[in-house]
């Protein structure tokens, strides 16, 4: 029996009309069992969709807990460094382990032409770094590389 | 066949009639009763879903719920060059849950390990641990390093049952007792738990931007306190502090503090000040005091006493001999004197009936007002107040700013104390007194900051320890440099300067020359006032100066108090100065005059 023959659709006007634009050749437990089905399909992915929001979510955590644990660490180590750059602790290590002595009359001395780009007004490790006066080794390989592939690409 | 024989009596098969028994009873029984538990269950559903609906509601909601604040972190205390002064970092909480000991073990000898670990009274902890009505009792705080590591060790061993570590945070000062006043300390505030609030120093008068502001996270949480990601969820991010860039120079810090100790103990002095700020903009460079303190162990202090006094700008002192340079640069700037202005120096002088005498009673005849400041001549001082008269003089002291505070960024600076013509208790001998710095009383932060604006060209600066507020997310604030008023004219200033020099290079043996370095500065010796009379053998020795005067950089102050092996500020303060000032000379790369090529 074709299913716009149902006696339900028949009787209602909308039904009838989703019926007639259905094949004729689906029968109505085929079709129920399409929608159970998706629905199926549907609660799948939304299980999914939620198993990975969870994930995320622990992820997250996780993350900012290492976050915290990281800027902790910082911390300490600022504070250790800042321990070690005391002073005090300092020059008593350069007096009494490196027989250092602290000098009444300091010396200046007039500065030579200074290299391009380095000035008295910049600690000395804020110079620019020198340029390497030949390439490193990584250099030739690189190149050596680079061109065995251009000839294997010809 | 064996045919069963039921019982006549029995209904389960058939009744008397032989016919089977009728179901319809039974039904209804069972349908009444399945309607009547329907109706039970759907009442009780009613009830919870519509009666009780938003209480219950409420209830699971506020059970899943919970609300905690996020402490900000505190933000650090640099120096001008980016060296950590102030940091905030991770401790741990030793704590224990006495009801657990009780159950498990012997609280005297959790109470024993514990106090050989953090060397701590044993007694105290046991009392602490005793109570088994307790969860929950504090045992330690802000541990870091080795005492944490070996409490987290014996845990871990399983010697401390019922003991556990939880997060802290310790404020650090790495640099431990260096510009100890600068810094300050903090301490525990009342608005929530674990909030640090500033109680000094810098910490105290930038606490709100150092503090940051506190947020609020709201979630779901599972029986284990655990967040449930799914579920509700709404973060309030903290606004962690900003950290504040200091004006002051370690290397220069720790110069002043070493040569303050030096000299206090060369003099056997009790306390002392030296202050090195920059004239051109009021930068504070360096601050020390003796007595001090370690602002990381202020809980093992028993009491807050001297060593926590900023004695540069909480502590009044009578400023002596120093203040002559502003009686002098009042004199000047009127036009009632000028360098060359010549008077009679008496070595004792009677006005309105007090008598004053020079320090060393002697009488200088014809004397310009540069031998003024060279002989240090109270008398000749007390010319220059009288022939500018009270109301000017005065008027001057007040734009000189003594009497009212500096407005310096630091917690508990306080006006002095100036009385002025009109003021109860002024008499007019206090006009002669005032001159040359008795019967004042100022701060050295005041004292430093008038002079400074002689060596800066007039201008009063308005001091301050603080150069920069770098936000959490890096964005960097300067904080300007603020004039507060010209005191006195460009040229009073120039010619102050050079009588100052002339009067320093007229001084024989004067333990403040720098070699090869031109500075400028005035000694003073000021009594100690105690029950309405000055004590005796004992002084309140000080130097104020500046240099290089090609472009003064750095002024700096010493107060050395009650100096026991010398008396006089020549012969305690000026060799300080000069020691002082030709490390800051060589430490800021300022060559001198005559160097060699």
């Amino acid at each position: 029996m074709a299913l716009r023959q149902e006696p339900l659709l028949r009787d209602s006007v909308w039904p009838a009309r989703i019926a007639r634009r259905l094949p004729t050749a689906i029968p109505l437990s085929r079709l129920v069992l399409v929608v159970i089905i998706a629905a199926f399909v549907l609660a799948m992915v939304w299980v999914q969709q939620t198993q990975t929001l969870v994930r995320l979510g622990g992820e997250i955590q996780r993350l900012e807990r290492q976050l915290e644990t990281v800027e902790l660490e910082r911390q300490r180590i600022l504070a250790e460094l800042a321990e070690r750059n005391d002073l005090s602790r300092v020059q008593r290590i350069a007096f009494t382990e490196l027989d250092m002595r602290q000098t009444r009359k300091p010396v200046f001395t007039r500065a030579q032409p200074l290299p391009p780009g380095v000035s008295f007004d910049l600690p000395l490790w804020a110079a620019p770094t020198q340029r390497l006066l030949e390439p490193p080794w990584w250099e030739a390989v690189v190149r050596e590389i680079s061109a065995h592939t251009s000839r294997l690409a010809e | 066949m064996h045919i069963r024989r039921d019982s006549p009596s029995s209904p389960k098969l058939a009744n008397e009639a032989g016919e089977p028994p009728d179901p319809t009873r039974r039904l209804i029984v069972m349908l009444g009763g399945a309607v009547a538990a329907a109706g039970v269950l759907g009442w009780r559903l009613y009830d919870w879903h519509v009666q009780q609906s938003a209480e219950l509601t409420a209830r699971g909601a506020s059970a899943l719920l919970t609300r905690s604040e996020i402490n900000p972190r505190r933000g650090s205390i640099y120096d001008r060059d980016d060296a950590v002064l102030a940091i905030s970092r991770g401790a741990v909480r030793v704590v224990g849950d006495p009801l657990a000991i009780h159950e498990t073990s012997d609280s005297f000898e959790i109470a024993d390990r514990l106090s050989a670990l953090l060397d701590l009274d044993a007694a105290s902890v046991a009392e602490r641990l005793g109570n088994p009505s307790l969860r929950y009792t504090e045992i330690a705080r802000g541990l870091v390093g080795e005492p944490a590591k070996a409490v987290e060790a014996a845990i871990l061993d399983g010697q401390l049952p019922g003991v556990r570590l939880d997060p802290d945070r310790v404020r650090v000062y790495p640099n431990r007792t260096l510009a100890a006043h600068v810094v300050g300390f903090v301490g525990e505030g009342t608005a929530r738990p674990g909030e640090v609030v500033g109680q000094a120093g810098v910490e105290a008068w930038y606490n709100d931007v150092l503090g940051g502001q506190s947020g609020l996270v709201s979630s779901d949480i599972d029986r284990l306190g655990r967040r449930i990601p799914i579920g509700r969820y709404a973060l309030q991010p903290p606004r962690h502090g900003a950290h504040v860039v200091l004006s002051i120079d370690r290397t220069i810090q720790h110069i002043a503090e070493q040569e303050l100790e030096a000299a206090i103990e060369q003099f056997g002095a009790t306390a002392g000040t030296i202050l090195i700020t920059n004239p051109r903009t009021g930068e504070v460079l360096g601050l020390a005091n003796r007595p001090t303190y370690d602002p990381g162990r202020v809980h093992s202090y028993r009491e807050f006493g001297p060593e926590f006094a900023n004695r540069a700008c909480s502590l009044i002192y009578e400023p002596g001999s120093t203040f002559k340079l502003i009686t002098m640069a009042a004199g000047l700037d009127i036009g009632a004197i000028r360098p060359d202005t010549t008077h009679n120096l008496p070595g004792t002088v009677n006005y309105f009936g007090q008598e004053f005498k020079n320090w060393d009673e002697r009488t200088y005849p014809a004397q310009t007002m540069v031998s003024v400041l060279q002989h240090s001549s109270n008398t000749g001082t007390i010319f220059v107040a009288d022939t500018i008269g009270a109301d000017n003089f005065y008027e001057y002291i007040e734009r000189f700013g003594f009497g009212t505070r500096t407005g310096v960024d630091l917690a508990g600076e306080v006006p002095g104390i100036v009385r002025r013509r009109g003021d109860q208790g002024w008499f007019l001998p206090d006009l002669a007194s005032n001159s040359f710095g008795q019967g004042i009383s100022v701060t050295p932060l005041q004292l430093a900051t008038a002079v400074g604006a002689i060596a800066n060209d007039g201008v009063m600066m308005r001091p301050h320890v603080a150069r920069a507020v770098t936000q959490a997310g890096g964005r960097r604030e300067t904080i300007e440099s603020q004039p507060i008023r010209r005191v006195i004219s460009r040229e009073t200033a120039l010619t102050l300067i050079k009588m100052m020099e002339a009067a320093e290079s007229g001084v024989l043996n004067n333990l403040a020359r720098i070699p090869g370095y031109r500075t400028a500065g005035k000694t003073g010796t000021s009594e100690i006032a105690s029950s309405g009379r000055f004590l005796e053998d004992t002084s309140i020795a000080s130097y104020v100066g500046f240099g290089p005067l090609e472009l003064p950089r750095v002024l700096a102050l010493v107060v050395i108090e009650r100096p026991q092996e010398a008396f006089f500020g020549a012969h305690v303060a000026s060799p300080t100065f000069a020691r002082v000032m030709s490390r800051v000379f060589a430490h800021l790369r300022v060559p001198p005059r005559t160097g060699p090529a």
